[in-house]
């Protein structure tokens, strides 16, 4: 027991001086990483603001009727479980399925898109094509389809 | 045995230094990596990113020339089974993440997988079995006694 106890504690001692190397870096790089990571608030397609948002804000507009979810994942992943009422335009095939999709959007509506974490870029592209096609209001759930289910959220899943 | 350890040290002491390079070189990338993995805390994910991997590198390195062998493979054991967790999680979950494992490079590697998890299962155990076995052959502790602490008989 003392031998592991010993062990353990010169083990943190490691721990803790090659934490302090790695931070100390940090302080001396010209470009140091901030130590609390703070997600971007927006980000910009071809001049056009669309807000990054949590599932936490999202689920604040999920009640409001001029706000539709689109699910740009795989057409596999849709159908394992998506935000309920969630649209379906997967980035891969945005151009095709975006004529099943067109007669539900209108122009008041909010567009809040979604992939499944967050940094995958499926929510981006669609944004961006979106934006092409001259959508206005739009918001990219950052955290994705995970965070919204593991939260407790409105989902429609396959049952069984 | 002893030829057994010297080779598990070799390999775990390898694969933590390699895995550590990109990490330390890029760690913005790797703060990225963290966070696709929905385990910490968004807010964690930089402090996490700089530094983890020094301890990997330190580790790895301290494995490698047999300096505080079985301390450095207690840590790269308590690493292997966290990796092990998030890789295994991301896997149920369904999850589709590159493993960031080695780098994001790690589209070489891959998006996670049932091979990923047998590969650090493996890892894992090679790494206990320095933890457990380890008696401080083959390492600079033994060839400069000057630099042994006085270690407490494993069992006492």
């Amino acid at each position: 027991m003392r031998a592991f106890v010993s062990m353990s504690i010169r083990a943190f001692i490691i721990l803790a001086v090659s934490s302090g190397i790695g931070m100390g870096l940090n302080l001396a790089s010209s470009k140091p990483l901030p130590w609390v990571y703070q997600p971007p608030k927006e980000l910009t397609l071809e001049g056009t603001t669309v807000a990054l948002i949590d599932e936490k804000e999202a689920r604040k507009r999920f009640d409001d009727p001029d706000t539709l979810f689109v699910d740009t994942r795989t057409r596999e992943e849709y159908s394992e479980g998506h935000v309920k009422r969630a649209l379906f335009l997967p980035a891969y095939e945005k151009e095709e399925q975006f004529l099943t999709v067109e007669p539900l959007l209108t122009e008041d509506s909010l567009l809040i898109l979604y992939c499944h974490g967050p940094e995958c870029e499926m929510a981006e592209q669609v944004a961006g094509f979106l934006v092409q096609l001259g959508y206005k209001k739009l918001a990219i759930m950052s955290a994705g389809y995970e965070a919204w289910r593991r939260a407790g959220y409105p989902v429609e899943e396959p049952r069984g | 045995m002893r030829y057994f350890v010297l080779i598990a040290r070799l390999i775990i002491g390898s694969l933590f230094v390699y895995a550590s390079i990109y990490k330390i070189i890029d760690p913005a990338d790797f703060s990225n990596a963290i966070r696709n993995y929905l385990i910490l805390p968004l807010e964690w994910s930089n402090i996490a990113a700089l530094t983890l991997p020094w301890i990997e590198f330190v580790a790895g390195v301290f494995l490698i020339l047999g300096v505080q062998t079985r301390p450095a493979a207690l840590l790269t054991t308590g690493m292997l089974a966290v990796f092990l967790y998030a890789i295994v999680y991301a896997y149920a979950t369904g999850l589709d993440i590159d493993c960031g494992c080695f780098g994001s490079a790690a589209d070489a590697e891959g998006r996670v997988g049932i091979l990923h998890i047998l590969r650090d299962s493996g890892f894992f155990l090679v790494s206990l079995v320095i933890v457990l076995f380890d008696r401080g052959h083959f390492s600079i502790e033994q060839a400069v006694p000057s630099l042994r602490q006085r270690e407490v008989s494993p069992g006492a």
